[in-house]
């Protein structure tokens, strides 16, 4: 098979756009070239289905152990006790967690879209808005801060199943704590979204 | 993360990994929607979200992906990324204090953590024009709606600007100064193409010394 000139030479090009130009865009970055070294390695090839130790297909041993090792140090780092790698996105993560814990026609309460919220979190054009039923919290005019009482006060009347904390577009810290206690009171789980802040986080 | 139940991220924002999610708990617990094994005992909340994963919305797993996540997690587990993650804060800080000063509005403010969300309703701009002229010189955002905006996402009257690309490529508290300035001259003449073009310019010479790959 010859070399593919033309998507190469496209890559070329965006590297130089990447390059040359200032990025701003708040949900981008430049991984390391490690990282980007083990994306383009042999194990595009195999099929894992399953989990390690747990699979449907053989000659798992080593992916086995690369992705025990990423679920290790996932949960070293945010302190967690158990960890998820699998899901291709954000989105897909969101979207498995809703299957795992919703049952159609569901209430969900999430943060609006215009507000800065995430499509994800029951947009009418998403899978989340379609399949359940959303409600939404924003931020106050004057303030531009979400306002905790006032989402109480949401989940309260529409006893929503989930509440999704996270966003898109927002440059303030969240009170999860809070969020927490009122998703104890209405009997919801409690999901964070941490794509954006998450290597501040993970900081911490 | 010990107050929420889950946790979703992706792992390619601030975290600086490949293209991807991942799911989290502090802590397992047995699931209150009383699914059971087949020895009828409640299944963890692991279980069910795992089964949410695969076979639930996901087939095969991108296992070079996971490798490069992997390689990221340790990456993020240093105190070198620890360092990164206090620059991106503190540039965050010091663009918000800039566009402030040159009488900007930050919606709620200003910012805790590594995005600015600038409402140009003040400014007599779009964020598609903002957007589309800063783009002209390099210089990439996004267009982004502002609470209560009374135009179209296609339009919007905000952009959003984050420090995490920026940060990784070196640039300290003096560049997002300097970015400031530019952005502002852009944006008080987004139809000035030889201004753009000469900032244009700038731009490529000062991000030459700064070495990406």
């Amino acid at each position: 098979m010859e070399r593919d000139k033309k998507i190469f030479s496209l890559i070329n090009d965006e590297l130089n756009r990447q390059t040359v130009g200032i990025e701003l865009i708040a949900s981008e970055n430049f991984t390391s070239k490690q990282v980007m070294e083990a994306m383009g390695t042999c194990l595009t090839n195999k099929y894992a289905e399953g989990y390690p130790g747990k699979r449907y297909y053989g000659g798992c041993e080593v992916v086995d152990q690369i992705e025990q090792i990423a679920i290790d140090r996932l949960c070293q780092l945010f302190g967690a006790e158990y960890a998820n790698v699998q899901p291709h996105s954000g989105a897909q993560a969101n979207a498995a967690v809703f299957l795992a814990c919703l049952k159609p026609g569901d209430a969900i309460l999430g943060f609006n879209l215009s507000h800065g919220g995430h499509l994800s979190h029951g947009s009418p054009v998403n899978f989340s808005g379609k399949h359940f039923v959303p409600y939404f919290y924003g931020v106050e005019q004057e303030t531009g801060r979400v306002d905790m009482d006032k989402v109480e006060q949401i989940a309260l009347e529409k006893k929503p199943k989930m509440i999704i904390c996270g966003a898109s577009a927002y440059a303030r810290d969240w009170d999860y704590k809070r969020f927490r206690e009122i998703a104890d009171k209405v009997g919801a789980i409690l999901l964070a979204d941490i794509a954006h802040p998450a290597g501040l986080i993970a900081k911490d | 993360m010990p107050h929420c139940h889950i946790v979703t991220s992706t792992t390619h924002k601030t975290l600086r990994g490949p293209r991807g999610g991942i799911i989290m708990m502090s802590k397992d617990f047995e699931n209150p929607f009383g699914e059971k094994t087949p020895k009828g005992e409640l299944k963890m909340m692991s279980a069910v979200l795992n089964s949410g994963v695969f076979p639930g919305m996901q087939g095969g797993p991108l296992e070079h992906v996971i490798a490069a996540k992997a390689i990221a997690f340790g990456e993020a587990l240093t105190d070198d990324f620890a360092k990164y993650v206090d620059q991106v804060m503190l540039n965050a800080r010091v663009m918000a204090d800039e566009f402030t000063k040159r009488g900007y509005n930050l919606v709620s403010g200003g910012t805790e953590n590594h995005l600015i969300l600038l409402d140009l309703r003040n400014k007599n701009i779009t964020g598609k024009e903002a957007d589309a002229a800063l783009g002209k010189a390099d210089i990439t955002v996004n267009k982004n709606m502002v609470p209560y905006d009374d135009k179209s996402p296609f339009i919007t009257s905000g952009v959003r600007i984050g420090t995490a690309a920026i940060t990784t490529r070196g640039l300290l508290e003096d560049d997002c100064k300097q970015i400031v300035e530019w952005m502002d001259a852009i944006i008080a003449t987004p139809n000035d193409s030889i201004l753009i073009e000469k900032i244009k310019g700038q731009v490529n010479e000062f991000m030459n010394g700064f070495r990406l790959y």
